[in-house]
């Protein structure tokens, strides 16, 4: 009788052992293992990043080298994607423009996120006057569309890897503002926030470690879709001659190159396009496995 | 022997856009070391808000709260962290009074890793350990999070984080109401056993009356804000005065299958409590209302221990 | 028997969670007469609130799946009726009370619109006789019927359940689910509310399936009970075999558990461990890793229920021998 009523509780603790230490991060992650589209876009974006960060493996030309010999010349077997107006070739001015582009959307998804959560805790977490105040400058913030405040901005600052960086993380602060002060309006409730103050834990304490961590979900997805945002936000900044500047070879700035040849050389926007399409959509799908993927209405 | 915490006209108002919310409205009341004093009463009566100012988590709008002899109503800083170690509360919600990002060995851990009286991480450790074994934490659950835990499970690590500190008075607020019935009495069996061997104080804060009934020592009833009545378990459930205790003991549905509800029959809602007319908030209700009731009422001691609040309780009993 | 209303019988309802499945009910049957009241008594997690919707066929599907049985109400089987023939029979024949108060009314719309609505959805009413009707099932419920107008967030938890049973019961329904209706109410509302239902049922000689916890509820308001256990029927009989007669350990775990029954020892005494994992099948009876009665012979394979006295079965293999 014993060894019987053992072995099913047995049976039944295996069961709960497999539940032990199935932190959020590795459910998270395997729930998105689990999404097809997740897998290919992670796979794509992987292949992409590789290619961009071991160009010098792949491609013999530098993105400065001139060719005028082979101005304007299509795709060929000496140079895959063909060449621009100034002879240089294509794949090695995608790859290496890569880092340029891939680096500014990521930088600036990040560090307007960080700055967008720091505010967002403040005006979340003590109310009042101080949210009426960070709020209201959010409104007026997001009133101005995205593109014309990232313009003045660069404009203000000057053109410039950094400074381009800075101009898009400026620009997408409110988003990650709004979003943590509306995570933490309906988090500010739960009693564990009380029990953490009862046990004598500091403000900044129970803001970083005990809120944070329970609201930063959405924003981990916003800051995700906000790389490709930026992405064509970097881009379109060097297409009207801001953000970075050539020779340096980002995808915006080619795409504004290759504007003047577009009906007789059409190749010179549609690679720079294709590699602008492919990253941004791989990383909003990544996005979306993300989202899915974090959703607790989905968990157990 | 003074009492361990006593209660002296306490007030806590909530100002709002439209109005002021009477929620404790100049209670009075001690509880003695080692002791249960139980506070029933319905939503809205400013039982969970009257727990909460007492351990220090809001601040009272008038009136005292002495702990041990000492007044805490306005601690602040170094004093205040100490009365919190001293005070500590166990919350309703089993699903909501836990960090869902944090393991429960962490939960428990951190209340004694902040009071700094363990530098060695061992110690700590092992004090961590000694906590949630008192409470009947399993070892295969220290490194689970809240979510993959039941109900009851996570009751007992609320329990063991207010124990951490050792504190001589834990303010239960509900802690067994969102409890299955065969859990509600391995918990409540739990904070017996943990009274009997630690001799902290206990206010429970709770609705159930049979639940109350069993682990109180002493009983306040309160009705929006207001202290209507206090006596000892025995005296409240066998020669209770006051309208509105009859009616609420009247209101418990039976167990007794032949034992016919005689109900006292209460007239409306529960009215609110922001800008209340002065006197009798139950009168509204009360079926032995009269002009008097309009009048600020006190709260006498009908007989040794019995306190009751209403200007009628000697003529209806 | 030719009274029987409501016949269940061997309903099995699964749930797909991820890759695993959850036994959320396990051949159930039980019968209910006209103007009968059964309640469903057993904790969080064992099923009684599936049966529920099952009977009104408001499972989401996926991902649960009905996967054997059938509910016969008047003659009429109602798992293999179409969608089209379910519709009119919900909030009409069947209607269903739930458990919250606070998330069952519709915030957008007045009370007396969510009222006219389910009139006017079967019944060929005029939206002024709908209007009329909707008045007087507010009086009947004890709100003025000058509320009529008013959003729910501007009535108490009390008054939304009133006015969630004024909607179930519109439309004077034969059957009526009640989801354990008065658990996030004040005790003294919940008595109201109770009398309310009392009445009104006694009114139409409407049937009622109660579920709750709360013993003393189904005291005063039930004529038969069903003690559930992880998706099965333990115990079944009417209010006495219930309370006077309890057969199966785990009825009698429960009534020992309450206070009330406790009152002159300093402790009470719990059920000891915690409700069975649902994904995981479970041989013999679910109840037995809990159990002080039981030994190796309860694990072995299903138990059947025995009928131990009129109408009063039990599954349980210690018990039934003893008596």
């Amino acid at each position: 009788m014993e060894a019987e009523r053992g072995r099913n509780m047995k049976k039944r603790n295996k069961k709960q052992d497999q539940y032990e230490n199935s932190s959020l991060l590795r459910e998270t992650l395997t729930r998105m293992v689990k999404s097809p589209t997740s897998k290919v876009a992670c796979a794509a974006l992987c292949v992409i990043v590789i290619c961009c960060v071991a160009a010098p493996l792949l491609t013999p030309y530098k993105p400065t080298d001139m060719d005028v010999t082979h101005m304007f010349s299509g795709p060929s077997a000496a140079h895959p994607l063909g060449t621009d107006s100034y002879g240089r070739d294509m794949l090695s001015r995608l790859l290496y423009g890569g880092r340029y582009s891939i680096a500014l959307g990521l930088a600036a998804a990040v560090f307007g996120s960080v700055f967008g959560i720091i505010f967002g805790c403040i005006a979340g977490y003590f109310g009042g006057k101080v949210e009426t105040v960070i709020m209201r400058l959010c409104d007026v913030w997001t009133s101005l569309p995205a593109m014309l405040l990232c313009i003045l901005i660069s404009a203000a600052l000057g053109p410039g890897f950094f400074n381009t960086i800075l101009a898009l993380a400026i620009g997408f602060m409110p988003i990650g503002t709004r979003m943590i002060r509306g995570q933490i309006l309906s988090e500010r409730s739960k009693e564990y926030l009380e029990a953490a103050e009862s046990i004598n834990c500091s403000t900044l304490s129970i803001m970083f470690r005990h809120l944070l961590p329970n609201v930063i979900s959405p924003i981990i997805v916003a800051t995700t879709m906000g790389v490709g945002l930026q992405i064509t936000m970097a881009a379109s900044l060097s297409f009207i001659g801001l953000g970075v500047q050539p020779p340096a070879p980002e995808w915006g700035a080619m795409l504004a190159a290759g504007r003047q040849h577009m009906l007789t050389y059409p190749y010179m926007i549609i690679f720079p396009g294709l590699f602008i399409a492919c990253t941004v959509l791989s990383v909003n799908l990544l996005g979306d496995g993300l989202r899915d993927a974090l959703d607790p209405k989905l968990r157990s | 022997m003074e009492s361990l915490i006593e209660v002296k006209n306490l007030k806590k108002y909530f100002f709002r856009p439209n109005g002021i919310v009477h929620a404790v409205d100049d209670v009075s009341f001690t509880i003695e070391r080692g002791k249960t004093l139980g506070v029933v009463g319905e939503s809205g009566c400013g039982k969970s808000t009257l727990g909460r100012t007492i351990i220090c988590l809001q601040k009272a709008t008038s009136g005292q709260v002495l702990l041990d002899g000492e007044d805490i109503s306005n601690v602040q800083g170094k004093d205040l962290r100490q009365v919190r170690s001293r005070m500590q509360i166990i919350f309703q919600d089993p699903y909501s009074s836990l960090n869902p990002r944090q393991k429960v060995i962490t939960t428990v851990k951190e209340p004694i890793a902040r009071s700094g009286r363990f530098k060695n991480r061992k110690e700590l450790l092992d004090e961590t350990i000694r906590v949630m074994d008192l409470v009947g934490i399993d070892k295969r659950f220290r490194q689970s999070y809240p979510h993959e835990l039941d109900g009851g499970r996570r009751q007992r690590v609320g329990i063991a984080r207010a124990l951490a500190l050792n504190p001589d008075f834990i303010c239960c607020d509900e802690p067994v109401s969102a409890l299955d019935v065969s859990i509600q009495a391995q918990v409540l069996n739990l904070l017996m056993d943990l009274q009997e061997q630690f001799g902290m104080a206990y206010m429970f804060v709770t609705h159930d009356l049979s639940v109350v009934r069993h682990i109180s020592d002493d009983i306040c009833v309160m009705y929006l804000g207001q202290l209507v009545e206090k006596a000892s378990t025995k005296e409240l459930f066998e020669s209770n005065l006051h309208p509105y205790t009859k009616a609420l003991l009247s209101a418990i549905p039976s167990v007794d299958i032949y034992k016919p509800m005689r109900r006292v029959q209460l007239k409306g809602e529960i009215t609110s409590a922001i800008n209340p007319e002065p006197g009798c908030r139950f009168a509204a209700r009360c079926p032995y209302a009269i002009p008097a009731c309009k009048e600020p009422q006190k709260l006498e001691e009908i007989r040794p221990g019995h306190f009751v609040s209403c200007c009628r309780a000697k003529d209806i009993n | 028997m030719s009274n029987v209303f409501l016949s269940v019988r061997g309903l099995t309802v699964i749930y797909h969670s991820g890759k695993k499945i959850v036994h959320a009910v396990n051949d159930v049957s039980f019968d209910l007469e006209k103007g009968e009241t059964l309640a469903l008594v057993g904790e969080t997690g064992a099923g009684k609130t599936t049966i529920a919707k099952s009977i009104l066929r408001v499972l989401p599907n996926p991902p649960s799946k009905v996967e054997g049985g059938e509910i016969v109400l008047s003659g009429k089987e109602l798992l293999s009726l179409p969608e089209s023939e379910m519709l009119k029979i919900r909030g009409a024949r069947i209607a269903m009370i739930f458990q919250d108060p606070m998330t069952a009314l519709n915030p957008t719309m007045t009370v007396g619109n969510q009222i006219i609505e389910g009139l006017l959805l079967h019944n060929s009413y005029t939206r002024a006789e709908a209007s009329e009707k909707a008045c007087k099932m507010l009086e009947m419920v004890g709100i003025h019927k000058g509320r009529m107008n008013e959003y729910p967030f501007e009535f108490s938890g009390g008054m939304k359940q009133r006015v969630v049973i004024a909607l179930a019961l519109a439309c004077k329904p034969s059957l009526l689910l009640a989801d354990e209706p008065t658990t996030a109410l004040d005790v003294t509302i919940q008595a109201q509310v109770l009398d309310l239902i009392n009445d009104l049922k006694q009114k139409n000689e409407t049937s009622m399936i109660l579920i709750t916890h709360d013993l003393g509820v189904v005291a005063q308001t039930s004529d038969k009970v069903a003690v559930v256990y992880a998706g099965r029927i333990l115990e079944y009989g009417t209010k006495e075999d219930i309370f006077v007669r309890m057969a199966h350990p785990y009825t009698m775990g429960l009534f020992n558990s309450l206070p009330d029954n406790n009152i002159h020892s300093k402790r009470l005494r719990p059920i000891d461990g915690t409700l069975p994992d649902p994904t995981v099948e479970i041989t013999g009876c679910a109840f037995a890793p809990r159990c002080p009665y039981a030994d190796v012979s309860c694990g072995n394979k299903e138990i059947p229920l025995r009928e131990i006295g009129p109408g009063h079965t039990v599954r349980c293999l210690k018990r039934v021998q003893e008596v």
